[in-house]
């Protein structure tokens, strides 16, 4: 996922200098690559493992430790609330609630906030189905409040954005994000309501107007609703984020506690796994550049979402210790190279046909059902593509062939191509075909180049003659290994020239093995 | 002097000046021949060249019709009477017109049997002497019964030099016979200049993607890797869910993956991978994992190997997949993957770097850069980049980690390092042949392919 930050907001949030290149190059071996930068855009690429790093502040949180300017596990200013929430039974029953207070905001960072919010929705919210994020002005609303589900008709609201009050059922018939998430909600849709019975939000569709943040606003109310659990750690990371901005964290039950989650991982296991020899204070200065706690345990901050068990934590000490400043080892074990028979077949049958004169082609094995009417009365493996163009699976290679030469009329004759490749009938198999194109191109000339074939490989086959939808009569030879003889004059005279083609099944091939 | 060149020589001596038209009849040779012996003739000062550009006239094919059938107008009185809408419309129109049928009663009726001939006619039967700027030319022109074509002939004037000449033949193809007896010492031969144009030779050569598989086979059967190959067609199951992919991850959505009609039934092994998923992801459905699809990377064999092997072993692929994106000029709906995996209990992430630096260096890429990335199935996970020079940057070129034990361990049966790394080869192969567009690797353009250059 790409986010647009302004580097001149990234670096405000830095705690020591760094030129731009030192920037880029950090943020690159933090995990988080710089995509493009232009004026003073930066656009970085986070993984959906690091969804805390989706705004400036999680992103200068994470490299100031990394840069060692301000390192160890982050410490905000927490204060107990007496706020409460009065949750009721709804059909997305994870709910979390956390306050900033004191928080300041510009244009930019209101800008920034935003965005967090609109990407938190399409990763780790799939689309606000899983999670969905709401912030209020704490200063517009009156607590206590009650987290409960409504008909759509007994809701009533103004909307972010919206002229005037609205029922549950017009938000979602009328609003822009109404119509994208009505999927979500029933005929009852969870709403979270202040003391006033003010509707601050319907879950997880839209907001109230009249608590909608601005850049003036100071103190927050958030919420995340979802139907998984985790919740807390979707608070966690914009609150987090808040309180970057010189806010003081609010605690609030149902929500995160803002105290560290443990992970167990023992030295000696790190060691092993990330190939490192590091002493307890080396491991301890690795973590705290994570902005990781460690007291025997390693203690992990709400907002990552990431960090599970000890390989997670190997993990982060091979970032902290830096990918590129690795050796690297080759491991002792041995063991002899293989190649696969069938690879050796291949290549075999490839310098064959290529001494003969053939230019390989590699082809797309989705083609175009109207191509493959070419091939006959094949069943065909169909698959739910976006373009006609590859929606089903070839189960003959000659038809793909064929459509490559239509492209090539004006590239010298003779034309001798060929390709190895799968085939689906619908069950996988394994053919060579091949395809001669010029004015005397006739069934001797073709017959000679399979007799070739399978002479050299000394298998002893039958050919009789036989019928073949994209075969000439009386010009074909069919066998328990495959078929040839000169195309159809139906399909060659779509190219104006004769035409002689060759396809075998190489699962019927059998190369004699060497004895030494 | 050649054995064509000899001909035309002796010819002209007599007459001194001919026409080239003249000389292909007389010698039977065509009239390219003759313009390439003229020319070459010219080259040596033997022949002065005049080049005369004339129009002929040339009866087009429905000209040659008309003449062989008659007058359009002249057959339609054979037909009369009849009503005028049986009747081609430009021959009754020219009937009317030339007053030789009339309209009565509805009905077209002939006013004479057998007109005089038309000057059309007379010019028509004698179109050989009609000059292509006579005005007459127009009344077939019009109808487009006659084309003027360009016609371009050359006179060939002996020269002072040619006409003391020695026109004695000389050989240019050597036969059997010149061989046999020693005839070939009395003989003399034609001499050859490598700068003239011969007709093109083509070789029968490998694609570009095979010579580039052929070397990355190489490099692992050299680091002591073992091959393997899966089916292209596979289930969710090997493709996602053995990999710890939740079930709700976006890649496994209809517009990024192909999926084909049916199901497959499940592995023993999946009541384990079940499990862990129920574990991490709050759920798993069974109907989900059985759905049958294109493989959308090599890992999904990775996998199923995962549940044959014994470490330590390590293994390799390379082999198409198929995503169910739009086609452009990074993308392709089919893309080959290269991907290795080392099993082994002592195994590190030093080891993973180690491999990668060693595997590169083999395919002959020795600066490349490791950083941190993210991929659902590995932890740590890394990005390779490798330094291109012409470009002078670094290119994104594989990714690279270690399974996560939550995908081993159900596989494998213990929890063992698997580490693994994959790279686009068709990337590798643009790189290699300067391409810039995918679509160029897959259009097979013979041209392309047949002039490529040959790499070590």
């Amino acid at each position: 996922m790409i986010i647009e930050i302004l580097y001149s907001e990234l670096v405000k949030l830095l705690k020591s200098k760094a030129s731009l290149e030192q920037v880029i190059e950090n943020l690159d071996m933090l995990g988080t690559p710089v995509d493009g930068f232009e004026g003073d855009l930066l656009r970085v690429e986070v993984f959906p493992n690091r969804v805390d790093m989706l705004s400036p502040e999680g992103l200068a949180r994470a490299l100031n430790g990394f840069m060692e300017s301000q390192s160890g596990y982050p410490i905000w200013r927490t204060e107990p609330t007496n706020i409460e929430v009065d949750v009721k039974s709804t059909s997305r029953p994870n709910v979390s609630f956390s306050v900033v207070k004191g928080a300041t905001l510009d244009e930019e960072s209101l800008k920034a906030l935003m965005q967090m919010q609109e990407k938190l929705h399409a990763t780790v919210g799939r689309n606000r189905r899983k999670f969905s994020i709401g912030v209020y002005d704490l200063d517009k609303i009156k607590p206590p409040f009650v987290y409960k589900e409504l008909k759509l008709k007994d809701i009533l609201f103004r909307p972010l954005e919206e002229e005037s009050d609205m029922t549950g059922k017009e938000v979602l018939e009328s609003t822009e994000k109404g119509q994208k998430y009505a999927h979500l909600v029933t005929d009852t849709a969870p709403v979270i309501m202040d003391s006033q019975s003010r509707i601050l939000s319907m879950v997880p569709i839209l907001n109230a107007e009249f608590c909608k943040i601005t850049k003036d606003t100071k103190n927050f109310l958030i919420d995340s609703t979802g139907t998984a659990e985790g919740t807390e750690n979707i608070v966690s990371i914009i609150a987090s984020t808040l309180a970057d901005r010189g806010g003081v964290i609010g605690v609030i039950f149902p929500g995160p506690t803002f105290l560290p989650k443990r992970v167990s991982a023992p030295l000696e296991y790190i060691n092993k796994i990330v190939g490192l020899n590091l002493n307890e204070s080396e491991y301890m200065i690795l973590l705290s550049k994570m902005r990781l706690g460690y007291d025997g345990d390693v203690l992990i901050p709400p907002y990552r979402l990431d960090i599970f068990n000890k390989m997670d934590i190997a993990e982060e000490i091979a970032i902290a210790y830096g990918y590129n400043k690795f050796e690297g080892e080759l491991s002792p074990s041995y063991s002899p190279g293989e190649p696969l028979v069938s690879s050796l077949l291949d290549n075999e049958l490839r310098k064959l046909v290529v001494g003969m004169g053939f230019l390989e082609l590699k082809t797309f094995m989705l083609t175009s059902p109207e191509i493959l009417k070419l091939a006959g009365g094949h069943k065909i493996a169909a698959v739910n593509s976006k373009s006609l163009e590859y929606s089903a699976l070839r189960p003959s290679i000659l038809p793909g062939i064929f459509d490559v030469l239509k492209f090539n009329k004006d590239a010298d004759y003779p034309q001798k191509v060929f390709e190895i490749g799968p085939v689906f009938s619908p069950e996988e198999g394994h053919n060579i075909s091949g395809m001669i194109v010029h004015k005397t191109a006739n069934f001797s000339e073709i017959k000679g180049v399979v007799d070739r074939l399978i002479g050299t490989i000394s298998q002893s086959v039958e050919w009789k003659n036989g019928e073949h939808e994209f075969f000439m009569k009386g010009r074909t030879a069919v066998s328990d290994v495959g078929v040839y003889g000169e195309v159809n004059l139906s399909i060659s005279e779509k190219l104006g020239v004769p035409m002689t083609a060759f396809e075998l099944d190489l699962n019927k091939l059998k190369l004699q093995e060497r004895i030494l | 002097m050649n054995t064509n060149e000899a001909k035309l020589m002796t010819l002209l001596k007599t007459v001194k000046t001919a026409k080239a038209s003249q000389l292909s009849v007389k010698l039977d040779l065509s009239k390219d021949i003759i313009a390439r012996l003229a020319y070459s003739l010219s080259k040596k000062g033997l022949v002065e060249l005049e080049k005369e550009e004339t129009f002929g006239l040339k009866l087009t094919n429905e000209g040659k019709e008309v003449k062989k059938t008659g007058l359009p107008e002249r057959n339609l009185l054979l037909e009369l009477p009849k009503k005028p809408e049986e009747l081609n419309t430009i021959a009754l129109n020219w009937a009317l017109k030339r007053r030789w049928a009339e309209m009565k009663k509805g009905k077209v009726v002939a006013i004479l049997k057998d007109p005089p001939q038309t000057r059309e006619e007379a010019l028509l039967d004698k179109l050989k002497d009609l000059l292509p700027e006579a005005p007459d030319t127009k009344l077939l022109t019009k109808r487009k019964w006659i084309v003027k074509k360009k016609e371009v002939d050359y006179t060939l004037n002996i020269t002072t030099s040619g006409k003391t000449a020695s026109v004695e033949e000389k050989i240019t193809q050597v036969t059997q016979n010149h061989l046999m007896g020693g005839k070939w010492k009395k003989l003399e031969f034609q001499t050859f200049s490598p700068n003239t144009k011969v007709p093109e030779i083509y070789a029968g050569r490998f694609h570009p993607l095979t010579d580039t598989i052929e070397k990355v086979r190489r490099v692992f059967l050299e680091m002591g890797f073992t091959e393997s190959k899966g089916p292209h067609v596979t289930n969710a199951f090997w493709n996602f869910d053995a990999l710890f992919v939740p079930q709700d991850h976006p890649a496994r959505e209809m517009q990024d993956t192909f999926y084909l009609d049916g199901e497959d039934k499940l592995p023993e092994v999946s009541k384990k991978v079940k499990t862990v998923h129920e574990k991490f992801w709050g759920g798993w459905d069974e109907n989900e994992a059985k759905r049958r699809l294109l493989r959308t990377h090599t890992t999904a064999r990775s996998a199923k190997l995962l549940t044959e092997v014994t470490p330590p072993a390590k293994v390799f692929q390379i082999g198409r997949n198929f995503r169910n994106e739009t086609v452009d000029y990074k993308h392709g709906a089919e893309f080959y993957q290269v991907e290795g995996i080392v099993v082994d209990r002592d195994a590190n992430f030093n080891n993973l770097v180690g491999y990668l630096k060693e595997f590169f260096k083999k395919l002959g890429i020795p600066k490349i850069r490791i950083r941190p990335g993210y991929f659902p199935y590995t932890e740590m996970s890394a990005e390779v980049d490798v330094w291109f020079s012409p470009k002078n940057s670094w290119m994104e070129l594989g990714g690279a980690g270690i399974f996560r034990p939550e995908l081993v361990e159900p596989l494998l049966g213990e929890d063992v390092p698997v580490l693994a790394w994959g790279l686009g080869l068709e990337r590798v192969a643009m790189m290699n042949y300067k391409i810039n567009d995918f679509r160029k690797l897959y259009k097979s353009d013979l041209k392309t392919l047949r002039n490529r250059r040959s790499l070590l």
